[in-house]
């Protein structure tokens, strides 16, 4: 079970005041306080913790955001920021003594420049609205992680998130320009801008993928990239992960660029193909989709290329798509996999990155330790960037099952940082991998980022109980605020 | 160009650690940090008592062609790193001018 720090009775105390001094600030309506109300807010993708905030307040502008981070300061009251609540990690789950400042008001596209290849929006925006909006002229926005349809652009900034097709375009760092950030007493910055590079410090990169610990971003220039033409998948089965798994690695070291390169093991082929009957092999232990771009001649030169490259490994079945049909049909398995995993058991999702020559060995040593608890484990992931993700089956009304699943989670994490890897490649940590930080840093360094988090926030008030070990930072906090 | 009387070129990272550990401790220690030295030409000269050269730091820690991933040392030169990369038909996607081949620095 994942702690949360003591919530304090004098701030909970407070919570009428409170209430009244933000009706000041945004109108009556968007100011939420009774108990049932406050429900929606108790939790976000990790739904098996929840815990209703104080209040949730929803601002339209940066000027609101702004006066109520300064109320919150002045009153001593913790902030979580939110945008769809869709983390898989916990990163926007409240404390019964903080104020939610939801986003999903901050929903306006503030400015559309072709030229120079930007977006300009608020942060509450979710992320294929933001493809939505440039569509219609041939433009998208690169990064796409599965939640698209409901995850605000805020959320993918505080988690730097990723998607299928990052291994071609790049996570959400390589994409945002700037943003406007309300700092911790209120100040509003602007970092960046519409240019690829800015003078002095790289602040961006720092905000960036920091989990709300440094600000409430609430406005974002967005880089968009032309649509391609076309795009087709090939298929590719194999005897053993081990030499899917080196097919991955020849793929990217011949210097080709799949838009997307997805791995599935044998429990992930199996539950699929039951479920979507998308003619998948069952002989095989591992398949591979890789997926290219272009006009047709482009895609047929490429993907030739990537089978020459795939051949020496000798697949047991190659199948290249001609036509949308037969590439809906290919996806078709992997799309629905989740879901056919849903209908079996309740799963966890984790998240880690391993190099790619490491993959085949975790992949084995995964099956080993799911054996040693007993629990099932499949495999559907990014292969191209090294990003796993193990789904976890287990039994959600069994506590001793989903403890169960909670400890090989965190095994299966620490086998990723052991094998030169990390906890996290699109999630972020929150509260699901605070307390593993210190597997993958040594306080000292941890202390360090924590004093990275003094200098935007010196007393604390963002998004408390979040990425830092609570061992480290509960007496840390204490400090700061009695100082 | 010729090196300043007192320029240390120390060859691990301890040893780059050690004299920045030094100058930090003492009163008036400023330390100007060169790497191949190829834009020292211009501006106005470093005031400073020390000079730290990482030119020694010149070796590459970790190749995974497959993975393009690579772990180059500072003072690694742009030429002697495409060299290397030209060997798996690779390149670097950033491209540092170096208007005096071979002594530009990573």
């Amino acid at each position: 079970m994942i702690e949360m720090p003591v919530p304090d009775r004098r701030i909970i105390a407070k919570q009428g005041d409170l209430a009244a001094a933000l009706r000041r600030i945004v109108p009556a309506e968007q100011v939420i306080h009774t108990a049932e109300e406050l429900k929606a807010y108790e939790c976000d993708g990790l739904n098996a913790y929840r815990q209703p905030p104080l209040l949730v307040v929803l601002p339209d502008t940066t000027d609101q955001v702004s006066r109520i981070v300064k109320l919150c300061a002045a009153e001593g009251v913790p902030i979580v920021a939110r945008g769809s609540g869709t983390s898989l990690a916990g990163g926007s789950l409240p404390t019964a003594d903080a104020v939610v400042l939801g986003l999903s008001r901050m929903k306006d596209v503030v400015d559309v420049d072709y030229g120079n290849r930007t977006i300009r929006v608020q942060t509450g925006i979710t992320n294929l609205a933001v493809t939505g909006e440039v569509q219609p002229d041939g433009f998208f926005y690169a990064p796409d992680p599965s939640s698209q349809l409901a995850c605000a652009i805020g959320g993918n900034i505080a988690m730097n998130s990723g998607g299928a097709h990052c291994l071609k375009y790049g996570v959400t760092t390589n994409n945002l320009l700037g943003v406007t950030m309300v700092m911790a007493d209120g100040e509003v910055v602007e970092f960046g801008g519409a240019h690829l590079d800015a003078g002095g410090y790289d602040f961006l990169s720092l905000i960036c993928g920091s989990e709300g610990q440094l600000g409430i971003c609430t406005e974002a220039t967005l880089k968009i990239l032309p649509i391609a033409e076309g795009a087709r998948p090939m298929l590719f089965g194999f005897d053993t992960n081990e030499v899917a798994g080196e097919a991955v690695a020849a793929i990217i070291r011949a210097g080709l660029s799949p838009v997307a390169l997805e791995f599935m093991d044998k429990p992930a082929i199996t539950v699929s193909e039951n479920f979507a009957k998308a003619g998948y092999p069952l002989d095989v232990e591992a398949l591979l989709i890789v997926e290219v771009e272009g006009s047709d001649a482009e895609i047929d030169e490429q993907l030739t290329r990537i089978e020459n490259v795939v051949t020496p490994f000798g697949p047991s079945t190659v199948k290249r798509s001609g036509n949308d049909i037969e590439s809906a049909k290919i996806w078709a398995g992997r799309k629905a996999a989740f879901g056919a995993i849903g209908q079996l058991a309740d799963y966890i999702c984790l998240d880690g990155c391993v190099p790619l020559s490491q993959l085949p060995d975790v992949l084995k040593q995964t099956a080993e330790l799911a054996e040693k608890y007993g629990l099932k484990v499949a495999n559907v992931f990014h292969a191209g960037d090294g990003n796993l993700h193990p789904l976890i089956m287990y039994e959600a009304n069994d506590p001793d099952s989903a403890r169960k699943a909670e400890e090989l989670g965190a095994d299966l994490l620490r086998l990723c940082v052991e094998k030169d890897g990390c906890l996290t490649g699109e999630h972020g940590v929150g509260i699901e991998k605070r307390e593993l930080m210190l597997t993958q840093f040594n306080e000292r360094e941890l202390r360090q980022q924590m004093a990275i988090k003094d200098v935007f926030d010196p007393e604390w008030m963002l998004n408390p109980a979040k990425v830092f070990p609570l061992s480290l930072s509960t007496p840390h906090v204490e400090d700061r605020r009695a100082a | 160009m010729t090196d300043a009387p007192d320029t240390d070129a120390p060859d691990t990272e301890e040893g780059v650690a050690a004299i920045v550990r030094e100058a930090a401790s003492s009163v008036a220690m400023p330390l100007e940090i060169t790497g191949g030295g190829t834009r020292l030409g211009l501006g106005r000269p470093v005031q400073a008592a020390r000079t730290l050269s990482l030119a020694a730091l010149d070796g590459v820690t970790l190749y995974e062609p497959g993975e393009l991933t690579l772990v180059a040392q500072a003072g690694m030169t742009v030429k002697a790193l495409g060299d290397l990369l030209d060997g798996e038909n690779q390149q670097l996607t950033f491209e540092p001018a170096d208007h005096q081949i071979g002594r530009a620095h990573v």
